[in-house]
């Protein structure tokens, strides 16, 4: 056997061969992966999965690439939300992360970023927000090149 | 049938596109969802444990890249970059940056140091570093 191709296939566990289960499916649709060092067998592949990401252009407002991203909300300088196509379980089931460089030309000087999340309070199932800070101006600034991710459960 | 035994899964539509129903009823995507590279590393270029990376580099004081194996299909990804905790002796030098510098289809750049008193920010060997990368491969 090689090759299968159809819609569906109904099955609990997928090997390699008799004695090496690669991945077992539960009857809820989740997934049981092996580890690499192969001591674990009970890796939770959808838990692993980034459920958001994108790379932002903050100053020109531009979402270059992406996943699981409706748009952004360009709230205030160096401030926004970004809103999810699928939403998250709840606030508590979800994380994320967000790196930005608050550009104001091409110095660093001006360039040094400080960043925060959720930093006013409005984070929902289907949003959250950023903040880019430089402290070479003392201000909030957009970031040229700003980038994020989220991962947790999806409802 | 409760085994199937194979050694590889491939989108029926497109092959690189597979579908995963999340934790509720909600679908996402295999391969969107997968981390493409991510590496821990030190301010001397030594890799550390790390996803699809051949090598990491010291690039002079505060300046690092790591180097991917498979490349990505652009530059137009997500890279998200943290730094361990530091400390710089100097009266207000305690504000601390790691952030994404140029990202080519092979390698990334992490720039990392500090903002001092007047406001400058000056490149520093801070501390350990980590880079997740995230987008389409190659």
């Amino acid at each position: 056997m090689s090759t299968i191709v159809g819609t569906n296939i109904e099955v609990t566990n997928i090997k390699y061969d008799s004695d090496t289960t690669s991945m077992i499916i539960s009857n809820a649709g989740q997934v049981s992966v092996k580890s690499e060092g192969q001591a674990i067998t009970t890796v939770k592949l959808q838990q692993g999965l980034i459920k958001q990401w994108l790379y932002l252009d903050h100053v020109n407002a531009t979402i270059k690439s992406s996943l699981n991203t409706s748009s952004f909300t360009d709230t205030n300088n160096g401030r926004g939300d970004f809103n999810l196509t699928s939403a998250f379980t709840s606030v508590n089931d979800y994380g994320a992360n967000y790196t930005g460089n608050a550009y104001n030309g091409n110095s660093w000087n001006t360039n040094t970023a400080n960043v925060k999340m959720n930093w006013n309070s409005t984070n929902t199932t289907t949003k959250y927000d950023f903040a880019s800070y430089s402290d070479g101006v003392s201000a909030y600034l957009d970031s040229l090149y700003a980038y994020s991710l989220a991962f947790g459960d999806l409802a | 049938m409760s085994k199937l035994v194979i050694d590889t899964i491939e989108g029926k539509t497109t092959a690189g596109s597979v579908n995963v129903r999340g934790e509720g009823s909600n679908n996402t995507n295999l391969q969107q969802g997968l981390a493409k590279a991510w590496a821990g590393f030190d301010t001397g270029g030594n890799l550390g444990d790390s996803l699809n990376i051949s090598s990491a580099d010291d690039d002079g004081t505060g300046n690092f890249g790591i180097n991917f194996t498979n490349n990505m299909a652009n530059n137009n990804y997500s890279a998200t970059t943290n730094i361990a905790d530091f400390t710089h002796n100097g009266s207000g030098n305690n504000l601390r940056c790691c952030t994404v510098g140029v990202r080519n289809s092979n390698s990334v750049e992490i720039d990392q140091g500090y903002t001092n008193s007047s406001a400058i920010f000056i490149f520093y060997d801070g501390a350990e570093m980590c880079c997740s990368v995230n987008g389409d491969l190659s």
